[in-house]
């Protein structure tokens, strides 16, 4: 029972956090190319790359099923890891202020400028285009996140999905509330957190398909969300030193 | 219109493939340590208790090295 729950909690928490990353990032775009080039063709290219996507998790869900399980764990395990490594790295850098955060109006601004002009009468293949190719990327990356996330344990799969699409509901509400983009989710606090969770779930996976025998067992988890964190935030320290110092000197 | 097509899926797969690999050599380090900590070292019979923390270890130090290397190639 402690170890269903010590996947299951975890589990749903990262999928429905990094899906609202990437629904948001996805809303701000589609909401641009609707203001600017028409609804009908933003809608309709996000209804329909999210139907390519439902079909993809139909085939590939079953599909991974056949695969054995400590090969799943591996390359999901490593893909997991290479993501959340690079999302935590990033967080780091800007919680430094290395580089700067990310910002949803700014993108929402530049979408708007860049789709301006041109649309017409009728349904607009821009915008269709636009709206597609931005739902179906960052649907891509929830479906690997899920797909990732309920590999290590075959009953994992439904508290990932259901995460995700609790994350789609919110998103979509907001978006249908506001009609602008949603500035106030503090983007990079949840990378960081999301980032902590994907690494210490993609090295326990990797490790249980590879057959490390971790002390501790499944409660290990707990000890490489911690050990993960504290790498990050020795990691914002390190950063933060070194932009000083570079300032000191100019 | 294939053109286009084409154009759009290229795009996508470069975007995939960033959401893994930004920095060649920091991917490059997570993934050799991982298969060496994670999948080699265990079938070479060590002590029960060595490849999970090592495999931890590596990845710890790696997230730093390579903030380290972000900030100097920005020029910190």
């Amino acid at each position: 029972m402690t170890l269903g729950l010590l996947h299951l909690g975890p589990t749903l928490v990262a999928a429905f956090l990094a899906s609202l990353v990437e629904f948001v990032e996805a809303l701000t775009v589609v909401l641009a190319v609707g203001a600017t080039r028409g609804w009908a063709g933003a809608l309709l290219g996000s209804g329909g790359a999210l139907l390519v996507l439902f079909v993809l998790v139909l085939v590939l869900g079953p599909a991974l099923m056949a695969v054995p399980l400590a090969l799943v764990q591996v390359v999901l395990g490593l893909l997991l890891l290479m993501m959340g490594m690079r999302w935590l790295r990033k967080a780091a850098l800007r919680s430094a202020g290395v580089i700067p955060l990310n910002d949803e109006e700014a993108l929402y601004a530049r979408s708007r400028a860049s789709l301006a002009g041109g649309a017409g009468r009728g349904l607009d293949p821009v915008a269709l285009s636009t709206a597609f190719k931005i739902t179906m990327i960052e649907g891509l990356e929830v479906i690997f996140i899920v797909l990732a996330m309920g590999s290590g344990s075959r009953g994992l799969l439904w508290p990932a999905a259901t995460g995700a699409l609790a994350a789609l509901a919110v998103v979509v509400l907001l978006g249908a509330a506001l009609r602008r983009p949603v500035a106030r989710i503090p983007e990079n606090t949840l990378k960081f957190v999301v980032g902590v969770l994907l690494c210490a779930f993609g090295s326990f996976w990797i490790g249980e398909g590879g057959g490390i025998a971790w002390p501790g067992g499944d409660l290990f988890l707990l000890v490489l969300c911690l050990g993960f964190l504290i790498a990050a935030l020795f990691a914002v320290r390190l950063a933060q030193r070194r932009r000083l110092a570079a300032e000191v000197r100019a | 219109m294939s053109g286009h097509l084409v154009a759009i899926l290229r795009g996508m797969g470069a975007e995939v493939w960033s959401v893994f690999v930004d920095d060649g050599l920091f991917a490059g380090a997570i993934l050799s340590w991982a298969l060496l900590a994670g999948v080699v070292l265990p079938q070479c019979s060590p002590p029960r208790w060595l490849p999970g923390p090592l495999l931890f270890a590596g990845l710890a130090v790696i997230l730093v090295a390579g903030a380290w290397r972000a900030c100097r190639k920005r020029g910190f």
